[in-house]
C-alpha cells in the first residue's frame, strides 16, 4: 500500500513513524475487507498500516500551533480532531461543549477497544506545556475515570488522571499521572505512575471520618456542577499532573479553588498526539457515567 | 549545577589544572570565625574599659549594645533592669585569664557561630558562650550570651525579668561599622568605623580608653591570655626565654652575662616588625634552687616594646636552669593561631633539673609545622654548645654560640632575623583535573560505557546536564542488572585522587540513590551514596560510604559507614520543627544540587558530600560539608563509576536526576 505523504519542518523522526498509524487509521476505513474491518479495532488497523508504509514517503502530521484551543462550539468536531473508535452513540457536541457517555466498565487509555478517545490531529512541538481539559463530571457510579494526556497507542501514553473510586468508607478523588510505555524492543510496556487521594491529606484529610467524609462528598458531586481545569504539564523531560477544583470551606478553611499537583514521570524524546477521554473502571459495570468537556487548550509555557 | 554556579570553589571552571588557588569551605570558615571571636574580644575590651574608668556600663546604652548586639536587645538600662553585668557575670570584676576562641565542640551551628569566652573573675573561673549571627551587611552580631557556669542566657533574663525586646528590623541592623545615620548610637565615642580594626583587631585602642596601653596592667594579665593579639594569620610570634639562672651573673669581658642580655635584647625591640607579636618567659630569676621557677612575663601578644623592655629589665638571676620545663610551658604562651611561632631561648648553660631539654623541644616542634626553636648558646664551651645544639636540631631552628657582648649581640640579632624568615606555609595539595565531564552535549565523552543501557531512561538536555530517571524495583546500585549504569574507560590516576560528582536529586519516590564508586563488577565496588529514606514523618538523606566484595552470584560482603543527614548534621528534629528546613534542602538538592567525592588518600577512602544549605526563615545560607570515617582499601581497584537508582519500594513511582559534572581530580603531594 502507498501513501502519500508530506512532511513538516521540526518533526522529530521517531515520532514521524508514531503519529503516522494513528493518521492514517482514518485513511484505511473502508479499504481493508469487511471481515476485517469487523474484528480489528482502529489501533489495529493504524499499526498495520504501518508496517506497510514505504520508507522515505511516510506521512506525518503537523505540529499542533500553540497556544491550542478549542471550545467545542457548534455541532460538529473542528478538523482539529479524529476520534479514536468513534461511536456517536456516547458522545454529542453539544454547543460549547462535548458531552460525553461511558459505559462498560472497559474505558481505559490503555484498552485498544475504548472508545471516543479525542486525538488532536497533530504533534506537540518540542517545548515545555500546559495541556488543560476543563469539564464537569457526574460522578455516578463512584467509577468515573478522566484522561488528559499524550496518546500514541494503548501501549504508549502519559496522560493526567483524576478518577473516583469508591471504598469502604465511600467514594473518593485520586489525581494521578500514569505513563506507559515499554521500555526495551519487543518488552510489555511499563507503567510507572504517582497517585495522590486528593480527599486524604492534600484538600481535605479524614475521609472516613464524619466531618470530612461529608465535604468529600460535596466535593465530589460538585464535580458534576462546576467545572474543573485537569492538567498535564510538561517540564523538560518531566510531566507531572494538576487538578484545578473548587471546594467548599470546611474546618477552618475558607474553601476556595484548590490546586494539586503529582510529582512527575518522564519521557526523553517527544511522542504522542494531544488527547483526552472519559473513562471508566471496572467496577462501573453497567452503570452510565457523563461529563460536560466545556474546553481543551494547550500552552507553552516559557 | 551547585559547581557550576559556584566557580570560586571548583575546578570545572578552571580548565584543566588548578593548583592551591581553592577557597575551602573549612578556610572560609575559619575566618569567620575570626571575624565573630573579634566582636566578642572587642566588647569585652570596650566593657572592660569603661568599667576600668568608672565610665557608664556598656550594657546601659542601647546605643552602644546595638553595635555589637542584634538591636532587638538593645535595651536602654539593660544592665540595671537585669541587676547585675552580664558580661562579667556578676556585680563587679576583677578579671583575668581572658580567652577568646570557637566553640571546639559546635563552632557553627544553623548559621550562627558559637564563641567561647573565658576568663577568672576575682579568681574564679567564669565561662560563656556567645552566639552570634550575620547581619544584613555581613557583619556578626551577638543574639545571645550564655554562661556555661550558672545555665542562664541574656534572652532567658530579659525575658523573665520582664524586659521586652525593642522593635528590629534585619534590614536595618546597626552594627560595628555601619551606625546609624548621623553617628549616634555612640559611633563617635568608640571612634568605631571601617578600617579601625585592620586585621580584625583593636583592643589595645579600646584599652586605651581607660587610660592605659598596656592591657596587661589593666586586667591581669597571665598566661594564656590574648587581649592584644593580633590574630590576622600573617607575621609572626616571638617568644624569648631568657635565662635568669645565678650563672648569668658572671662576666666576660668585664660585664655580667645578664647585663649583656638585657642590653641586647632591650635594643632590638624597637626593631621588630609591628607584625611581630612577642612575649617574654625567664626561669630562675625568682628563686634559688626551684626547679619549678618558671615564669610567663608576657604572653605572646602585641606588647608595647617599652612594656616588654621593662619586663626584661626586671629579671634578676637566681636559681637554677630547668630548659626542658620551660620549653614545656612554653607551648601554653602562643595563641592559638595559624602564625608562625619562634622560641628563642637564651641560655648560659646546661640544663641542670634534669630534664631532657631536646625530647622537649622535639615535642614543641611537633605541636605546630610552624613553631621553631633557635638557641643562643652564651659562654659556653664546645661541649656545651654541642649538647645544646641539639634543641635547635630538633626544634627545627638555629644554633648560635656567643663568646663576647660582641658576638652575643650579633647572635641575637641573627636568631631574631631568622625568625622573621616567615615560614612560607606548603602548598595545599595540587589538585588537577585528570578528567572531566560536563554533560553539555552534544555528545559526552567516548571514554564512558554504559552497562544495562536504556536510552529512554536518560538524555542530555540542553542545560548541560545528564537527564536520568529512575523505574522498577531492582534497580540498586549492587544489582547486576541495574539499567543505565556509567562506566568509565578510564586508568586511574596514581597515588591520591576524588571522584567528583556535581548532582541534583529530585526528591519524589523518597527511595532515590546516588552511587559514585570505583567498580569491577556489581558484587565488587567502594563508593559513596547519598540517599533518601521516607519513613513516617517524611523523607530524610542519608551520605554512606560502602564497599561491597564477592565473588559473582555471592552475597557480597558489605563495609559500610552511614551518616544520617537529618539527624544532626544538616538538621535536626524532623519529625518536629525542623521540618520545614528539611524540605527546604531538598529544594535546594533539587534545584542547585550537591557535590559528592568519593576520596583516596593512601590506603584510605573516604565519601564526601559539599552543598549549600539554603537560606530559610531565621537561617542563613551556608556552606555545608560532611566527610565520612575512612575504610582502607589494600588494593584499590575498578573503573570509576556512576549510577542512580532507587529502593524497591520507589516503584511504581520513578525517581529522577540530573548529572551535572563529573571529575576526577588527581592530588598531588
Amino acid at each position: 500500500m502507498r501513501l502519500e505523504s508530506y512532511s513538516v519542518p521540526g518533526v522529530h523522526r521517531g515520532l514521524k513513524r508514531q503519529v503516522f498509524g494513528l493518521a492514517a487509521a482514518t485513511l484505511l476505513a473502508g479499504t481493508l475487507a469487511a471481515p476485517a474491518q469487523e474484528t480489528l479495532s482502529e489501533e489495529e488497523k493504524a499499526r498495520l498500516a504501518a508496517s506497510d508504509v514505504v520508507i522515505g514517503e511516510e506521512v506525518v502530521l503537523p505540529e499542533v500551533r500553540l497556544p491550542f484551543s478549542d471550545t467545542f462550539d457548534g455541532r460538529q468536531l473542528a478538523e482539529d480532531w479524529t476520534v479514536v473508535n468513534e461511536n456517536q452513540d456516547k458522545y454529542v457536541p453539544d454547543g460549547g461543549a462535548i458531552f460525553a457517555l461511558q459505559a462498560g466498565g472497559k474505558a481505559h487509555p490503555a484498552t485498544v477497544e475504548t472508545d471516543n478517545i479525542f486525538l488532536v490531529n497533530g504533534i506537540m512541538p518540542d517545548t515545555d506545556f500546559d495541556m488543560t481539559a476543563s469539564l464537569t463530571l457526574d460522578a455516578k457510579t463512584g467509577y468515573e475515570d478522566v484522561w488528559v494526556g499524550l496518546r500514541a497507542d494503548a501501549e504508549n501514553y502519559l496522560a493526567a488522571n483524576l478518577n473516583v473510586y469508591t471504598k469502604g468508607c465511600g467514594a473518593s478523588l485520586y489525581l494521578r499521572v500514569e505513563n506507559r510505555r515499554s521500555l526495551a524492543e519487543g518488552d510489555k510496556p511499563v507503567v510507572t505512575s504517582f497517585t495522590d487521594n486528593l480527599l486524604d491529606g492534600p484538600i481535605i484529610d479524614g475521609i472516613c471520618s464524619k466531618g470530612p467524609r461529608a465535604v468529600g462528598d460535596e466535593i465530589i458531586a460538585n464535580l458534576g456542577e462546576a467545572a474543573f481545569k485537569l492538567t498535564l504539564s510538561r517540564r523538560g523531560f518531566r510531566y507531572f499532573a494538576t487538578i484545578a477544583v473548587e471546594v467548599p470551606p470546611h474546618g477552618d478553611s475558607p474553601g476556595g479553588l484548590q490546586r494539586v499537583s503529582t510529582y512527575s514521570v518522564s519521557r526523553v524524546t517527544p511522542f504522542g498526539q494531544p488527547f483526552f477521554m472519559l473513562g471508566q473502571s471496572r467496577k462501573a459495570r453497567s452503570g452510565e457515567t457523563s461529563a460536560l468537556f466545556e474546553d481543551f487548550t494547550i500552552v507553552a509555557v516559557e | 549545577m551547585m559547581l557550576k554556579k559556584a566557580i570560586s570553589t571548583t575546578i570545572f571552571a578552571l580548565g584543566v589544572t588548578l593548583a592551591g588557588a581553592i577557597v575551602t569551605p573549612a578556610m572560609a570558615q575559619d575566618q569567620e570565625l575570626g571575624k565573630a571571636s573579634d566582636v566578642v574580644r572587642l566588647l569585652f575590651a570596650k566593657h572592660t574599659a569603661r568599667f576600668k574608668a568608672n565610665d557608664a556600663p556598656l550594657m546601659n546604652e542601647a546605643g552602644m549594645i546595638s553595635r555589637f548586639f542584634v538591636d532587638c536587645l538593645a535595651v536602654d538600662g539593660l544592665q540595671g533592669k537585669l541587676g547585675f553585668d552580664p558580661v562579667y557575670g556578676a556585680q563587679d570584676a576583677e578579671i583575668a585569664g581572658l580567652k577568646v576562641y570557637p566553640d571546639p565542640d559546635m563552632p557553627m551551628f544553623r548559621g550562627a557561630t558559637q564563641i567561647r569566652l573565658d576568663f577568672t573573675n576575682f579568681g574564679a573561673q567564669r565561662s560563656f558562650v556567645y552566639t552570634l549571627i550575620k547581619a544584613a551587611n555581613g557583619e556578626w552580631q551577638i543574639s545571645d550570651i550564655y554562661s556555661d557556669d550558672d545555665g542562664w542566657s541574656l534572652t532567658e533574663l530579659m525575658r523573665d525579668a520582664g524586659i521586652p525586646n525593642v522593635a528590629c528590623d534585619p534590614a536595618t541592623e546597626i552594627t560595628l561599622f555601619d551606625p546609624p545615620a548621623g553617628g549616634q548610637a555612640g559611633a563617635n565615642e568608640s571612634g568605631m568605623e571601617e578600617g579601625d580594626l585592620p586585621a580584625h583587631m583593636n583592643e589595645e585602642s579600646a584599652m586605651a580608653e581607660a587610660g592605659t596601653a598596656d592591657p596587661d596592667a589593666d586586667i591581669g594579665m597571665e598566661q594564656g591570655d590574648t587581649p592584644a593579639y593580633t590574630n590576622d594569620g600573617t607575621g609572626s610570634d616571638l617568644l624569648f626565654i631568657l635565662d635568669g639562672s645565678g650563672s648569668m651573673w658572671g662576666q666576660i669581658d668585664g660585664t655580667a652575662k645578664i647585663s649583656t642580655a638585657k642590653q641586647a635584647l632591650s635594643g632590638l625591640l624597637s626593631d621588630l616588625s609591628g607584625q611581630t607579636n612577642v612575649g617574654l618567659m625567664a626561669y630562675g630569676h625568682r628563686r634559688e634552687g626551684d626547679c619549678g621557677d618558671i615564669e610567663t612575663l608576657l604572653p605572646v601578644a602585641n606588647h608595647a616594646p617599652e612594656a616588654v623592655g621593662l619586663a626584661i629589665n626586671g629579671i634578676t638571676p637566681r636559681g637554677k636552669t630547668p630548659i626542658a620545663r620551660t620549653l614545656e610551658a612554653a607551648a601554653g604562651v602562643f595563641p592559638a593561631a595559624d602564625r608562625q611561632a619562634n622560641i628563642l631561648l637564651i641560655s648560659d648553660g646546661l640544663e641542670t633539673c634534669g630534664g631532657d631539654p631536646c625530647a622537649a623541644a622535639k615535642a614543641l616542634a611537633s605541636q605546630g609545622i610552624k613553631t621553631r626553636v633557635h638557641v643562643v648558646g652564651f659562654d659556653l664551651t664546645d661541649e656545651e654548645n654541642r649538647a645544646l645544639q641539639c634543641i635547635a636540631d630538633e626544634g627545627n631552628g638555629n644554633y648560635y654560640t656567643a663568646n663576647n657582648a660582641e658576638e652575643f649581640v650579633e647572635a641575637v640579632n641573627e636568631a631574631v632575623a631568622a625568625t622573621k624568615e616567615v615560614e612560607q606555609p606548603a602548598p595545599p595539595p595540587q589538585q588537577e583535573a585528570y578528567f572531566v565531564e560536563t554533560f553539555d552535549g552534544p555528545e559526552i565523552s567516548e571514554a564512558w560505557s554504559f552497562i544495562n543501557e536504556n536510552r529512554k531512561l536518560k538524555a542530555l538536555d540542553s542545560k548541560g546536564a545528564m537527564f536520568v530517571a529512575v523505574a522498577g524495583e531492582h534497580n540498586h546500585y549492587d544489582k547486576q542488572d541495574a539499567i543505565n549504569r556509567f562506566v568509565l574507560d578510564k586508568a586511574l590516576p596514581d597515588g591520591d585522587f576524588d571522584l567528583v560528582l556535581d548532582a541534583r536529586l529530585v526528591l519524589q519516590t523518597g527511595r532515590e540513590h546516588i552511587w559514585l564508586s570505583l567498580m569491577e563488577d556489581a558484587n565488587n565496588q567502594i563508593g559513596a551514596a547519598l540517599w533518601t529514606d521516607w519513613k513516617g514523618c517524611g523523607p530524610a538523606i542519608h551520605l554512606s560510604l560502602i564497599k561491597l566484595a564477592g565473588a559473582e552470584r555471592s552475597k557480597p560482603e558489605k563495609t559500610a559507614f552511614d551518616t544520617s543527614l537529618f539527624g544532626g548534621p544538616m538538621v535536626d528534629d524532623i519529625c518536629g520543627k525542623g521540618r520545614p528546613y528539611a524540605d527546604a534542602i531538598f529544594r535546594a538538592l533539587h534545584e542547585e544540587g550537591a557535590v559528592m567525592r568519593l576520596k583516596r588518600r593512601g590506603r584510605q577512602v573516604t565519601a564526601a558530600l559539599e552543598m549549600v544549605l539554603p537560606a530559610f526563615e531565621d537561617r542563613e545560607a551556608r556552606n555545608f560539608s560532611i566527610e565520612s570515617e575512612p575504610i582502607t582499601a589494600l588494593r584499590l581497584s575498578g573503573k570509576p563509576s556512576i549510577f542512580v537508582g532507587q529502593w524497591h519500594k520507589g516503584a511504581p513511582g520513578e525517581s529522577h536526576f540530573y548529572l551535572d559534572n563529573f571529575a576526577i581530580e588527581s592530588i598531588g603531594q
